[in-house]
């Protein structure tokens, strides 16, 4: 029953209980699987056996086949009316294709991006080391008794004020 | 004294003990029972056991899983049903 234009319902997540076409049968009882996403939600993605039900109705197409063949097949065979389902408007599937080129952006960015990681941490760690040894052992003193300093002139008026509005506050109140 | 309105059995009592060595009765609302199968009587994960007023305050993707009888069925009796659906509807032809 599982093979490639077989139209199937999906069992299991979100688009549980929504129709896919099966575009290739993969290795280790996996199948490759589309809505498409325009007409039925359902992604363009690897999916288990498992997780997927044959039906009756199948559908004449190549191996791998693109969304938009899928759904001139489906047009040609009237599998719209067989499954029950809306034919998916122009804008609906320039929506799908939109998304899928968004996607396919942010898969290439990112695969470049761990790359840059790498890099970064290994040329940083070595220029923190060098220039400290000189420098060391003089400003690292200086700085803290610095701040220590800033510390206690500011937190001293701002005690004595903090003392000065509590009790004038408090006076009118006890007379 | 507790008010007269949380002498109701509805409401937990906690016992808390006190800096000053008392031990003090606080009165909170019982939660809800846990969320069942609707068919096979297991616990349902992802439905929040909570107060209907905390729930309604969450978006409606943390109140069941995003799925056909979510939060009303297991997801082994959904797929079950739905295989049955599927089935039953191509019977006829
Ligand atoms: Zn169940």
């Amino acid at each position: 029953m599982i093979e490639t234009g077989r139209v199937c319902v999906k069992t299991v997540g979100r688009e549980a209980g929504k129709f896919c076409v099966i575009l290739d049968v993969l290795k280790d009882g996996f199948v490759l699987v589309t809505g498409p996403k325009a007409a039925t939600t359902v992604k363009r993605r690897k999916c288990s056996i498992h997780h997927v039900e044959p039906t009756p109705v199948t559908v004449k197409i190549k191996k791998n086949a693109s969304d938009d063949d899928v759904l001139a097949a489906y047009k040609q065979a009237g599998v719209f009316k067989k499954l029950g389902i809306k034919e998916p408007t122009a804008k609906e599937i320039e929506k799908a294709r939109d998304a899928e080129r968004k996607r396919l952006a942010k898969a290439k960015t990112e695969k470049a991006k761990p790359e840059a990681k790498k890099k970064e941490p290994e040329a940083e760690p070595k220029k923190a080391e060098e220039k400290p040894e000189a420098e060391k052992a003089a400003p690292a003193k200086k700085e803290p008794a610095k701040k220590k300093q800033e510390a206690k002139t500011v937190k001293k008026p701002a005690a004595k004020k903090a003392v000065k509005k509590t009790t004038k506050k408090a006076e009118p109140k006890k007379k | 004294m507790p008010t007269p309105a949380q002498r109701s059995r509805s409401f937990r009592k906690r016992r808390v003990a006190t800096p000053g060595g008392k031990i003090n009765i606080h009165y909170t609302k019982k939660k809800p029972a846990v969320p069942k199968c609707g068919s096979c009587g297991k616990r349902l994960h992802g439905v929040p056991r909570a107060l209907p007023s905390d729930v309604k305050k969450l978006p409606k993707s943390r109140k069941r899983p995003e799925r056909p009888y979510g939060g009303n069925l297991c997801p082994e009796c959904a797929r079950q049903k739905i295989r049955i659906k599927n089935m039953e509807r191509w019977e006829n032809d």
